[in-house]
């Protein structure tokens, strides 16, 4: 689709479209803050901003964006069923399958963004967020022992991996379809021009992107790794004999980016094997996820017209995540092992983001023009209209600063997401407990050796930070056992 | 090209509710798209219509099989073992069940035991325990050696694969209603059916 904006449409809407901004862009400080709030106050203590004083989920449910921060927030708290809760709302506006801008509703939301900036929008989700949606509701279901909702949890987490290549394809050359332009050719040539004498290196938030994308990478090999897992240890003996573990481990070879991911699919394959011996299962979500920071840039003004304040473009940036521990060691007796990363969040995050990345630019040059033409309009009225030199000036800041606040770059994402999703698996050695370790030999926990298989669930956004430890039998039948670590939040 | 000026009417056409998903089409043969009643609900996943025409179809063929008649006469003690569902919604499988344990039972052929399997009535095992109590008489509590076994288990799953058509338009989900009747001593599968519905619609949307 082509977007084609005309000046005087767009002077008219700029006061329209300032109240908009006023009215509807609050930012929520529960979600922005909740990667912080865990540092000091841990998982339970961060949870509690998404909850009333009953101890029921309390979130807009028309807010995405809060809605997946407080569903991962209350995930890694262990309130599984409220996490539950609230992600099945969460994935109501995450149902989208073919990304493409051919709606009447979708072209509004573009062109409307273009004028102002795309947080004015409401939050549309990414692709691999319907992925984690679905991966951390599988958990959530494995973790209450609820096998049933699990399975159908894992089965739209497949769907969804099997879609997801596709879908960015789509949505990439969707993109690539539209074109942002201003009809006025002369005012297109000003801002152009002036972006192009700022030497500006629009390239900055690309700085950071993994190396070597490929679309098929935006497939979650962790969640191709759990489900092969939960079919193979459930009670439902179609689980075992159906054919998804394999097609499940084949996508992981096939297609996951890192040959350790690759590696451990064929040890896990081998391991299911031999599943008449007990097994110890380890999932581990190390770190903090990447995220999307804004740089701006300030145009210098006499490019354009000696009567104007403010000119400039906000582009987001891409910022990897970081790891807390590159491997956790497990030991149960004289019996050692590692968890291997198997899943990125920076390549599967990025993956998206690189791919609208040079749309986002030309919409931001786009947006400049529109506004910087409005406040150049704005202020010959006021020159024109406003006797008092003082109060036109305001006037003109009042415009200006309007600008500034309308010049922002949707950095909006998935704030509380781990940087890499680890796994380990080996074959129990009797009954003695089993013993964790971080990535420089301390103790983090000692979790008893429960009978038949398990699965270990562990949670570290920062060294030395709060750490979560769940303990789940295989085959899920009932809930999932947390152990108390040494870690106490700040007084 | 979409000029700025049409943003309100494309806005109103938004409003107006013209996003949603257009119509799927069942091969369900008491479905609304079968019969051709535009007022009949028609949705991706499992409806209450599915259920019974998979209920009907399955113990219909059944019934018409030889293996539904107990050798000897008499009829056969039957539990319901576990009967997945391995679809993209949570459905209760228990709906399918029941129908088909009712339609049975009504064939006269049939007696279904809930002592066991994935029906157990939990009192059942539970009224033993009353067995040594003095608040009870004893002469009316069940005794030890009186609870039937099952000859016969009827087992399986409801799966579904997920297509797209060629030009990504389109999508089909592939029901499959696969219910096994098996021998408990041999192990021989007595009876088996596989009823299929297929939905297709928009690919829009996931279908859940």
């Amino acid at each position: 689709m082509q977007t084609k904006v005309t000046k005087t449409a767009l002077r008219l809407s700029l006061v329209t479209l300032s109240a908009a901004f006023i009215l509807g862009c609050v930012p929520n400080a529960a979600v922005n803050s909740s990667n912080e709030s865990v540092g000091i106050y841990g998982y339970k203590g961060a949870a509690q901003a998404f909850l009333d004083d009953s101890g029921a989920p309390s979130v807009n449910p028309d807010d995405l964006h809060e809605l997946l921060v407080a569903g991962k927030a209350l995930h890694d708290a262990g309130m599984w069923e409220q996490s539950r809760e609230v992600l099945d709302t969460a994935g109501q506006q995450l149902m989208w399958k073919e990304d493409t801008i051919d709606t009447p509703s979708e072209a509004v939301k573009f062109i409307g963004t273009t004028l102002t900036n795309d947080t004015l929008a409401g939050y549309n989700g990414k692709i691999y967020e319907g992925l984690m949606l679905d991966y951390y509701q599988a958990i959530n279901n494995l973790m209450l022992g609820d096998e049933s909702s699990a399975r159908v949890s894992f089965n739209r987490l497949e769907e969804r991996q099997g879609n997801a290549e596709i879908q960015l394809q789509s949505y990439t050359r969707s993109l690539n379809d539209a074109d942002i332009e201003v009809d006025d050719q002369q005012d297109r040539e000003i801002v152009e021009q002036t972006v192009a004498d700022a030497d500006v290196n629009f390239a900055q938030g690309l700085a950071n992107l993994p190396e070597n994308q490929m679309a098929a990478q935006i497939r979650s090999p962790s969640g191709d790794l759990v489900n092969a897992l939960f079919r193979q240890t459930s009670s439902a003996s179609a689980d075992r004999s159906s054919d998804r573990t394999k097609r499940a481990i084949k996508a992981v070879q096939a297609k996951a980016p890192d040959a350790t991911a690759r590696r451990f699919a064929g040890a896990l394959e081998q391991s299911f094997a031999n599943l008449k011996a007990d097994h110890v299962f380890v999932l581990y979500e190390d770190g903090s996820g990447p995220s999307i920071e804004e740089f701006r840039v300030d145009l210098p003004l006499a490019l354009v017209s000696d009567d104007l304040l403010y000119a400039g473009v906000a582009l987001p940036e891409f910022r990897r995540g970081y790891v807390n521990n590159p491997s956790l060691t497990l030991t149960q007796g004289s019996l050692a092992a590692d968890t291997v990363p198997v899943t990125d969040m920076n390549r599967i995050a990025s993956l998206e983001f690189s791919a609208a990345y040079d749309k986002k630019v030309a919409k931001e040059v786009t947006s400049a023009i529109i506004k910087t033409v409005a406040q150049v309009a704005a202020n010959k009225a006021i020159d024109q209209e406003v006797d008092n030199p003082l109060a036109g000036l305001l006037m003109k800041v009042a415009v200006a600063g309007t600008q500034a606040a309308l010049t922002r770059a949707d950095t909006r994402h998935w704030v509380n997401l781990p940087n890499q999703i680890q796994m380990a698996s080996f074959k129990k050695s009797g009954t003695e407990a089993i013993k964790i370790f971080d990535a420089v030999g301390n103790p983090i926990v000692t979790v008893p050796a429960l009978p038949g298989h398990q699965l270990i669930y562990v949670r570290q956004q920062t060294r030395g930070g709060d750490v979560k430890v769940y303990a789940q039998r295989l085959p899920a039948n009932d809930r999932a056992v947390e152990y108390v670590t040494n870690w106490a939040p700040a007084e | 090209m979409i000029k700025y000026r049409s943003i309100a009417l494309l806005a109103l056409f938004a409003l107006a509710g013209c996003t949603s998903n257009p119509a799927v089409v069942s091969t369900n043969p008491l479905s609304g798209s079968a019969t051709g009643n535009k007022n009949a609900y028609e949705s991706f996943s499992i409806t209450s219509t599915d259920i019974g025409y998979a209920a009907n179809e399955a113990v219909q063929q059944f019934l018409e099989a030889p293996e539904s008649m107990k050798p000897g006469g008499g009829r056969y003690v039957i539990a319901v073992d576990q009967i997945i569902n391995d679809t993209l919604n949570n459905f209760e499988t228990r709906r399918l069940t029941a129908q088909i344990k009712r339609k049975l039972r009504q064939s006269n052929r049939f007696r279904f035991t809930n002592a066991i399997g994935a029906d157990q009535t939990k009192a059942i095992i539970d009224e033993r325990e009353l067995q040594d109590s003095k608040l009870f008489d004893q002469s009316t509590v069940a005794q030890d050696g009186t609870l039937a076994a099952p000859e016969i288990y009827l087992t399986g799953a409801i799966v579904v694969d997920a297509t797209r058509s060629g030009d990504g338009k389109k999508q089909q989900l592939n029901y499959a209603f696969m219910l096994e009747v098996v021998d408990k001593v041999r192990g021989y599968v007595l009876f088996d059916s596989y009823i299929e519905i297929d939905k297709t619609g928009s690919n829009k949307n996931f279908a859940w």
